[in-house]
């Protein structure tokens, strides 16, 4: 009798312990599980962020390429311009868009001047309303 | 009691002991932030190179107009002699533009662009030298 009581009572910590495992094994995932979703919102917003500012870096690029072009080919025309003001739409890709729905920017060519003329390039982001590049050139007519 | 007996003779779990998966997820979020982090410098950097080129390019650009405005005075002025011309002017504080014009009487536009080209400007080198001892 006295030795089975003894037993029952080995067998009461053995799973007294056991549960105090469990708990601590619960704690410790719900503990990793928290850091985890907090470290996850934040890298996911240093993701994005560098996600923004590459496209915007792309863009720049891409307008700096643009415009250098065709400051080049204004250079190299020696007669004077008949036209004043241009504007060119062209969509995500910078390809010429067809229409004025399917655009993502704008490209205004201005120019003005007599003997010295004077273009001005401005390219606009039309869906942030944003300018995304401008410069100047002047040429002797 | 048999039974009870048997279950706590379960075998342990292999690799899965407490802490674990502390330490794994220790892992991945160090792993995470490097990354994060990395991409987000790099991609400063490249803003900041991109924006450096655009500036350049509008630089060059302006002083290309100051050249032609230049070029215009040596046109209307009424002393200058025929032959070479060279004007310069800076674009930033590393390069300048050179432009060299041909005026004469034979070139039918009465002047004529022969080269237009960013050079960069010489490097000052300090001589600094070392402090000799003259005597007193």
């Amino acid at each position: 009798m006295a030795a089975s009581a003894i037993s029952v009572k080995i067998m009461g910590n053995k799973k007294a312990a056991s549960h105090s495992g469990s708990g601590f094994f619960l704690l410790e995932i719900m503990l990793s599980v928290f850091m985890l979703i907090l470290c996850v919102a934040v890298c996911i917003s240093l993701f994005a962020a560098s996600r923004l500012i590459s496209k915007k870096t792309l863009c720049t690029d891409q307008a700096v390429q643009l415009l250098s072009g065709l400051a080049e080919q204004y250079i190299a025309t020696d007669t004077k311009s008949f036209l004043q003001e241009i504007s060119v739409y062209y969509d995500g890709e910078f390809s010429p868009a067809s229409d004025d729905a399917s655009a993502d920017y704008l490209l205004e060519i201005s120019v003005t001047g007599t003997d010295i003329e004077r273009c001005e390039f401005t390219l606009v982001d039309i869906s942030e309303d944003e300018m995304i590049y401008e410069m100047y050139v002047e040429k002797l007519i | 009691m048999n039974a009870i007996q048997q279950e706590d003779k379960r075998p342990p779990m292999i690799g899965m002991q407490s802490g674990t998966s502390l330490l794994v997820v220790v892992f991945i979020v160090l792993c995470l932030v490097i990354m994060g982090v990395l991409s987000l410098s790099q991609v400063l950097k490249d803003r900041d190179y991109s924006l450096q080129v655009a500036d350049e390019n509008r630089a060059y650009y302006a002083a290309y107009s100051a050249l032609q405005h230049d070029l215009m005075a040596a046109l209307n002025d009424e002393s200058r002699a025929d032959g070479s011309l060279v004007l310069e002017e800076d674009i930033n504080e590393e390069l300048y533009l050179r432009m060299e014009v041909e005026f004469g009487d034979e070139i039918s536009l009465g002047y004529e662009i022969t080269s237009c080209r960013q050079i960069p400007k010489p490097k000052e080198t300090k001589s600094d030298p070392l402090p000799v001892w003259k005597g007193q």
